[in-house]
């Protein structure tokens, strides 16, 4: 997982894996990231190795990005992802539940 | 009344209310052009229930007043009247005035039932001029029969399609995961998985117990389930699977075609699985000062572990974090029982805006968002006032009449929306209107009216703002019965203050105000900069302080007796915490020194300490616990080492310095010492006229030797350096950590004779009182304890005429014991604090 801002936006890598093993690393990553208070791009289209984890990971980012008011917007979720989230009840929660029908 | 009846009178109370909060909540959502019946449903039942519960009780005049607003609501629900502005109004007025009756009777008062009978007979004159009457008002009994016949075919459960379809084959299963199962290698999303395998599973989160964003740890699992799924296997199957690996996850798996409950039954079920249970908030206060102290203990003896050859220490280290995990882990939770949804407070804030809205004669849409934040149950308490200042204001001021709102092309209808929301370690509540806004032109001239400012003064917009809050300044040109007296916005910044948070107002003019309250997560722990004065470790909370940097003191110039300083062009005050707070210095002061930035009305301070140390979450003890309020002060903390470190209160500390204030709080503080030998709610345990004989412990201070009633002493401890307090008298030596207690500590050789001496004392002996029935402890500083004895107590002479100038005062009489004069105090005399501190101007 890596970020960057570009045109006033925060984009944010998902890379390959959000599990166990690299959450506490990336969870540090995310929060730095919400931190700019800009708005949130979430790349994932290369998120191939996902667990409940990672997926509780980006939900509480999500929450807070709405708490904070940020918009957030997601590009090319993996199927990995989507497919995840459906099974924990979390698509909408998510705001993937749109991918989902695509 | 019986006595098995009145022990249910509190339970009848609290439901009442609910059932009149429901009533009022319902009737505020009521849209008067198209009733709906389902809400005045929802009345009649809630009027119901109060009806009969209030028969029970014998409050005649509740229950008649009920009648009569089922009697009206029968009507409406059989289209036989409408239900207009005039009956939602005279609705409200019963709600209230059964609120009030229902107050009366909790608090053991006698309650005046004559304004329901007054209610009672308008409502029945307003049904009579409808000529409704004679079909409607019948007595009580036969409505109750006809009741009995019909009604509840109106509330019954019929089993709909969509619930018939519930009867199908499956499980219903509730699956919270151990927090560890990611961790584990038990993934949730593999059990689903599995379970998938079966039939169709809906599948519903429950994110309750997931925490702020940033205090998360990622490798816990806070999620829960609840699962619906359709199949015909057999309930062992289902358990296989969610025992996979470990039994360690918590789950229950119910049938889904569990039969229907009539509704009545389905209640007392309810009543009877109820998963919570009430309990006294000075239970859970007690219980997270216990934690807090464990936070505290587990603090130290990390210290302890970290002086310890480093060899030792790995053997230790990891049992120390897990520890140190746990103990985190249990006082957030244990913060958290005290957290309430923010919608205690707002809920009666709806029907306020109404009420205000339609004595103006304004339209005003009211909207709330995040009322399920939670907050601090003392927060909620004391914010609640606060809001309803901003609110009336917001109505009164800010929003405009719908003629006006008209001509300047916006919504007749004015807008007032009350947000809650978490944002990193706050709680912000958010008022914003869309009226007027704030005429900055009008603030100026006002306040160069009222001299507050200078006319060729040149202010920004923000200390223009800032002006608002100062006390009795408002730009209303009226006063009304709701507000421009320019009360209100001080005490609303006061309040906000006093729970350790902010408020920021944004106002753009023709376009609308923002007031925004930021509050810590808890009134128990508040994030500070911990700082180095002299000796002596203080706090200064992080939501006062904008930045910190190292100062140059050569730097700093005098300009009209003020101390200023020049950083990055701009100039400002500086204040010295030493100097202002009186610390004594027992060697000068070090070259280098730091400064933290501060606000207060729009103007930047910087206060000048010797040294930035940590900067950490600290729990906060009241003062007041045990002493009284000290100016500058807001409280104390116990740190990691069990030392104590005054928490600072940096608006205080900055209106301090500039009106002269604390030559004033010293007066002040003096003359709160020097009542106490009038105080009468002050009470000690001894000597109680009904006993003849008084035990009593003897200790020696300098050469004299001292008795004091068994019976007010709760300890002896060893002698620990007190932490100084500002402002104190002399013989007030400072306060001391007792336990987790903040206790005050008397040096008696002062007291008694005026004059300072080195301590060479080596006990401490806390004595405890009742003060407006409240405990308090204080320490006395004793050389040695010499011997307890038990004297009768026509051996207690009286003092002598003449002598015993100062000691006079706080002795009680003289005893003579192997030829040694003891003389024995009155603890009432020696305390520090008096009654009624805050009644001193």
């Amino acid at each position: 997982m890596k970020s960057e801002i570009k045109d006033q936006q925060v984009i944010i890598h998902c890379g390959d894996k959000m599990d166990i093993t690299s959450v506490p690393e990336q969870h540090e990553l995310l929060i730095t990231a919400i931190g700019y208070k800009k708005p949130i791009i979430l790349e994932g289209k290369e998120l191939t190795r996902i667990d409940s984890a990672g997926l509780q990971l980006i939900l509480n980012f999500i929450l807070a990005a709405n708490k904070n008011n940020i918009h957030y917007e997601w590009v090319s979720p993996s199927d990995q992802l989507l497919k995840l989230a459906d099974l924990l009840g979390l698509s909408g929660k998510l705001g993937l539940k749109a991918w989902k029908e695509v | 009344m019986s006595n098995d009846i009145s022990q249910l009178l509190p339970t009848f109370i609290e439901e009442s209310l609910e059932n009149l909060d429901e009533m009022e909540e319902t009737l505020i959502s009521l849209d008067l052009e198209k009733i709906d019946i389902e809400k005045i449903n929802t009345i009649f039942r809630a009027a119901h229930t109060l009806k009969g519960n209030s028969g029970i009780f014998k409050f005649t005049e509740i229950r008649d007043l009920m009648h009569s607003l089922e009697t009206y609501l029968d009507l409406v629900r059989k289209g036989q009247s409408a239900f207009k502005k005039q009956h939602q109004t005279l609705f409200f007025q019963a709600i209230d005035v059964v609120r009030t009756m229902l107050y009366e009777i909790k608090k053991g008062e006698v309650y005046d039932g004559s304004l329901c009978v007054n209610l009672n007979q308008t409502l029945n004159e307003l049904l009579k001029t409808e000529n409704l009457e004679s079909k409607k008002t019948m007595p009580i009994s036969s409505v109750e029969k006809k009741e009995k016949t019909t009604p509840e075919l109106e509330f019954s459960e019929k089993p709909t399609a969509s619930e018939s379809a519930e009867r199908k084959e499956g499980w219903f299963i509730k699956f919270s995961p151990n927090s560890n199962c990611f961790k584990m290698g038990r993934d949730p999303g593999r059990l689903f998985s599995a379970l998938e395998e079966f039939g169709p599973v809906e599948i519903e989160p429950e994110l309750s117990n997931l925490v702020d964003f940033i205090s998360m740890d990622p490798s816990l699992c806070y999620l829960t389930w609840s699962l619906k799924i359709m199949t015909k296997v057999q309930k062992q199957d289902i358990e296989k699977i969610l025992l996979w690996g470990a039994n360690e996850d918590e789950f229950e798996v119910q049938p889904l075609n569990k039969p229907k409950l009539p509704l009545q039954e389905k209640m007392s079920a309810k009543q009877n699985v109820s998963n919570s249970i009430r309990v006294a908030t000075e239970k859970i206060d007690h219980l997270i000062n216990t934690v807090g102290e464990m936070v505290i203990a587990e603090s130290m003896l990390k210290d302890i572990i970290n002086k310890l050859d480093p060899k030792k220490q790995s053997n230790v280290q990891e049992r120390i974090d897990l520890l140190e995990h746990n103990t985190k882990q249990l006082q957030d939770n244990v913060l958290r029982v005290r957290m309430v949804p923010v919608s205690f407070a707002i809920s009666r804030f709806p029907r306020m805006v109404l009420d205000i809205a339609d004595k103006m004669g304004k339209k005003v849409a009211f909207t709330i968002t995040g009322e399920e934040t939670e907050v601090d149950k003392g927060m909620i308490e004391k914010i609640s006032d606060p809001l309803l200042h901003l609110i009336r204001n917001a109505v009164d001021h800010g929003i405009e009449f719908p003629e006006t709102r008209n001509k300047l092309n916006k919504n007749p209808v004015g807008s007032l929306q009350l947000s809650a929301y978490q944002e990193g370690n706050n709680i912000v509540i958010q008022l914003t209107d869309d009226g007027q806004g704030i005429d900055f032109e009008k603030v100026k001239k006002i306040a160069i009216e009222k001299q507050i400012m200078k006319a060729d003064e040149k202010l920004n917009e923000q200390e223009l703002i800032n002006l608002i809050f100062r006390p009795g300044f408002t730009t209303s040109e009226e006063v009304t019965e709701l507000s421009g007296r320019g009360i209100g916005l001080d005490v609303v910044e006061k309040n906000v203050r006093s729970l350790g948070g902010k408020v920021e107002v944004y106002s753009t003019k023709g376009s609308g105000t923002t007031f925004k309250i930021s509050l810590p997560l808890t009134l128990a722990i508040i994030d500070c900069q911990l700082i180095r004065i002299a000796s002596q470790t203080y706090a200064l909370p992080l939501v006062n302080i904008q930045e910190m940097q190292p100062i140059d003191l050569a730097k700093i110039s005098f300009k009209n007796n003020k101390s200023i300083y020049m950083l990055r062009n701009q100039e400002f005050e500086i204040i010295f915490l030493d100097k202002l707070l009186q610390i004594d210095r027992a060697k000068p002061r070090e070259n280098k020194a730091f400064l933290l930035m501060t606000e207060n009305n729009g103007k930047k301070y910087g206060l000048v300490c010797d040294e930035l140390l940590l900067q950490q979450p600290v729990v906060i003890k009241n003062l007041e616990e045990n002493f009284h309020k000290v100016f500058c002060v807001m409280g104390a903390s116990i740190l990691g080492d069990g030392t104590l470190a005054l928490i600072l209160d940096v608006k205080e500390i900055v209106e301090g310095s500039q009106h002269n204030f604390l030559k004033n709080e010293l007066i002040h503080q003096k003359k709160i010492l020097n009542v106490e030998n009038n105080n009468e709610n002050i009470k000690g345990k001894s000597l109680n006229d009904h006993e003849n004989e008084v035990d009593f412990i003897s200790f020696c201070v300098g050469k004299y030797e001292y008795g004091i009633d068994m019976k007010d002493i709760k300890e002896i401890c060893l002698w620990q350096k007190p932490f100084t307090l500002p402002f104190s008298e002399p013989y007030l030596l400072g306060v001391i950590n007792l336990r987790g207690q903040i206790v005050p500590l008397v040096d008696l050789k002062i007291l008694f004779s005026n004059k300072s001496e080195n301590i060479v004392s080596k006990m401490i002996v806390i004595i405890e009182l009742t003060k407006d029935n409240e405990k308090k402890s204080v320490g006395i500083v004793v050389d040695s304890i010499t011997d307890i004895y038990s004297i009768k107590k026509d051996e207690i002479r009286s003092i002598p005429s003449a002598g015993y100038l100062i000691l006079r005062q706080y002795l009680i009489g003289l005893v003579i014991i192997q030829k040694r004069l003891i003389s024995l105090l009155s603890v009432k005399k020696l305390i520090p604090f008096p009654a009624g501190v805050e009644n001193i101007q």
